[in-house]
C-alpha cells in the first residue's frame, strides 16, 4: 500500500470522526476550559497513531494481525485482536444508526428505519466485498 | 478477400517505424481458418501480457472468426458487465499510440478496424484530439468532456430526486415553476421522464438506422414535433424536456462507443435509484459504481491506474501535461520500461 492510498483511508477514518462528533456537548462540559479540548484530544490521537505507525514500521511485511500475534504471543493477542474487533464492531454499529436517523429525521420521514438501514449495510457491505480484489491489485504497486 | 499485407498493417508501419515492432498471426476457426496478427513492441509491452493475450487467442474456440468485433467478444473478460475491457478503434495513429505505450493490438483481415487490449477507462475517455490539439485547448476539450459525462450521467437522476423528494433543495421560485407547470399533467414524474428518455433512445436508433439523405428529419420531426406536441398535449412538463434534450446531447460529446453505452445504461439505473430513494439512492448507486470499477481489471491492468491505485506515468488522465513534459509511459500498462525519456529540457 503506498502512501495515497493510506493517506485516502486515514484522512477519512479522521473526517469521520470529526465530522460525527458534536462538539456543542464538549462544550457544555468543558465551559471555560473548552480550547484544551481538541489540544489534548489532538494529542492523545496523533501520539498513538505515530506510535502505530512506527510498529508498523518496524514490521514491514507483516499486518496489524500478525504483529499483535507476534508481540504478545496466543493468548494475549487473541484478546486484544477481539478486543479491537468489538470496538470497531461497536462503533460500526453506531455509525450505521447514526447515518441511518440522519437520514431519516431530515429527508426521509415516511420511510422506515429498518430499510434505509439495510440500503446502507448492503452497499456497505458490496463494497467491502469488492475491496479484495482492489488489495490483490494493490499487491502489485 | 483483402489481404492484410497491403492494407492494414502497413498502416501501423507507417506510423509506428521501428524494427522492435513485432506482428506474430495465430490461426482462429475450426471451419475457416483466419489469421488474427498480434502486434506489439518488443521491449516496451510486458512479456506476461503479451503470454496472457495470446493464451486467450489459441484458446477461441469458434467455427468461424470473421472480424475484431467478434474477437473482442471472445477475448473479453467480463462478458456481462456494463464496462467494457477491450477497445476497438478505426483509427490507425490511435492503434499506433497505443503501440508505443505497451499495449497490444490486434488485426483480422478484411476487417477495417483495431483492437487494442489492455484497456483503461481513459482509453475510453480520450478522444485522439485532445493529444493533437495544443495544450490549453486541448484540456478544455476534456474538462468538457467531463462535464458531458457527469450530465448525461446524473441529469434525469438528479431531477426526479429533487422533485420526489428534496423540493427544499432549489430556489422556491424554480420550485414553484416546476410545480405549477406538473400540476396540469397526469402522470408521476417517473412516467414522464421514461416515456421521453425512451423515445430519445428511439429516435438515436432510428437515426442510426434509417438512410442518411432522411436522417436530419428524423432528428426534427422526432425531437423538436415530438417535444413541442408533447408538452403541449400536456403530457410531460417543459422542464423534462430541457432535461432529456441536455442528457441526450451531453451523450452525443462522449467519443467512445462503448462509453457511451454504459454512460446511457447507467443512466436508467440511476434514474430507478434517484425515484425510489432521492439522492440517498443515487449516492448508494454511485458509490457501488464506483467501487466496481475502482476493483476490476483489462488484462491484469486496474482499470482506474493510473490513477487509482497509483502508478508512475505523465498524469494523461482527466488533464494533460504539455507534450514535451510526457516523460514516462504509463507504467500500469508498460511495467518493464517505462521511462521515454529522462527529466525532459526545452531548448
Amino acid at each position: 500500500m503506498g502512501f495515497r492510498e493510506f493517506f485516502a483511508v486515514v484522512f477519512f477514518a479522521i473526517g469521520m470522526k470529526l465530522t460525527d462528533t458534536t462538539p456543542i456537548l464538549m462544550v457544555e462540559l468543558g465551559l471555560n476550559a473548552s480550547w484544551m479540548i481538541p489540544i489534548v484530544s489532538g494529542l492523545v490521537i496523533f501520539l498513538s497513531f505515530l506510535f502505530l505507525l512506527s510498529l508498523l514500521k518496524l514490521y514491514k511485511t507483516k499486518s496489524l494481525i500478525d504483529i499483535i500475534y507476534h508481540l504478545t504471543g496466543k493468548f494475549f493477542g487473541s484478546l486484544m485482536i477481539l478486543l479491537l474487533f468489538l470496538m470497531v464492531l461497536e462503533y460500526l454499529v453506531v455509525s450505521t444508526r447514526d447515518y441511518a436517523d440522519i437520514l431519516s429525521t431530515l429527508f426521509y420521514l415516511r420511510t422506515p428505519l429498518k430499510y434505509l438501514l439495510l440500503m446502507l449495510i448492503i452497499t456497505a457491505f458490496y463494497i467491502s466485498h469488492k475491496c479484495r480484489f482492489v488489495k490483490h491489485m494493490l499487491h502489485h504497486t | 478477400m483483402l489481404n492484410l499485407r497491403i492494407q492494414i498493417a502497413p498502416l501501423i508501419r507507417k506510423h509506428f517505424k521501428s524494427e522492435k515492432l513485432v506482428s506474430e498471426s495465430i490461426e482462429v476457426g475450426e471451419k475457416s481458418k483466419n489469421d488474427v496478427y498480434m502486434m506489439y513492441v518488443e521491449g516496451i509491452t510486458d512479456p506476461n501480457l503479451i503470454n496472457t493475450v495470446r493464451e486467450r487467442i489459441k484458446g477461441i474456440k469458434t467455427d468461424f472468426l470473421s472480424n475484431v468485433s467478434m474477437l473482442e467478444q471472445f477475448i473479453e473478460e467480463r462478458s456481462y458487465s456494463l464496462i467494457s475491457t477491450v477497445m476497438y478503434t478505426e483509427r490507425p495513429d490511435r492503434a499506433a499510440a497505443f503501440l508505443a505505450e505497451g499495449h497490444v493490438i490486434f488485426i483480422i483481415d478484411g476487417s477495417p478496424g483495431y483492437l487494442i487490449v489492455p484497456v483503461t477507462f481513459w482509453s475510453f475517455f480520450h478522444a485522439a484530439e485532445d493529444q493533437y490539439q495544443r495544450w490549453l485547448y486541448g484540456n478544455f476539450i476534456r474538462i468538457v468532456r467531463l462535464l458531458a459525462v457527469l450530465i448525461s450521467l446524473l441529469t434525469p437522476a438528479l431531477y426526479i430526486a429533487i422533485v420526489n423528494f428534496h423540493g427544499e433543495m432549489i430556489p422556491s421560485d424554480l420550485a414553484v415553476s416546476i410545480a405549477a407547470s406538473r400540476e396540469v399533467l397526469p402522470f408521476p414524474v417517473i412516467t414522464e421522464i421514461l416515456l421521453m428518455e425512451i423515445s430519445f433512445e428511439l429516435i438515436r436508433e432510428a437515426g442510426v438506422r434509417v438512410p442518411t439523405t432522411i436522417g436530419p428529419t428524423i432528428g426534427i420531426v422526432g425531437a423538436l414535433i415530438l417535444g413541442q406536441a408533447a408538452v403541449e398535449a400536456n403530457i410531460v412538463s417543459p422542464i423534462l424536456v430541457i432535461v432529456v434534450a441536455i442528457t441526450g446531447l451531453s451523450s452525443f460529446a462522449i467519443p467512445e462507443t462503448a462509453l457511451s453505452y454504459t454512460i446511457r445504461i447507467s443512466r436508467f439505473l440511476l434514474l430507478m435509484a434517484g425515484a425510489s430513494m432521492g439522492f440517498f439512492g443515487i449516492s448508494l448507486v454511485l458509490i457501488i459504481g464506483l467501487a466496481y470499477i475502482l476493483s476490476i481489471t483489462s488484462f491484469g491492468v486496474p482499470f482506474m491506474s493510473p490513477l487509482a491505485p497509483h502508478f508512475p506515468s505523465s498524469n494523461d488522465t482527466f488533464t494533460r501535461a504539455p507534450t514535451f513534459k510526457q516523460g514516462l509511459r504509463p507504467s500500469n500498462v508498460s511495467k518493464s520500461d517505462f521511462i521515454r525519456r529522462k527529466k525532459p529540457k526545452r531548448k
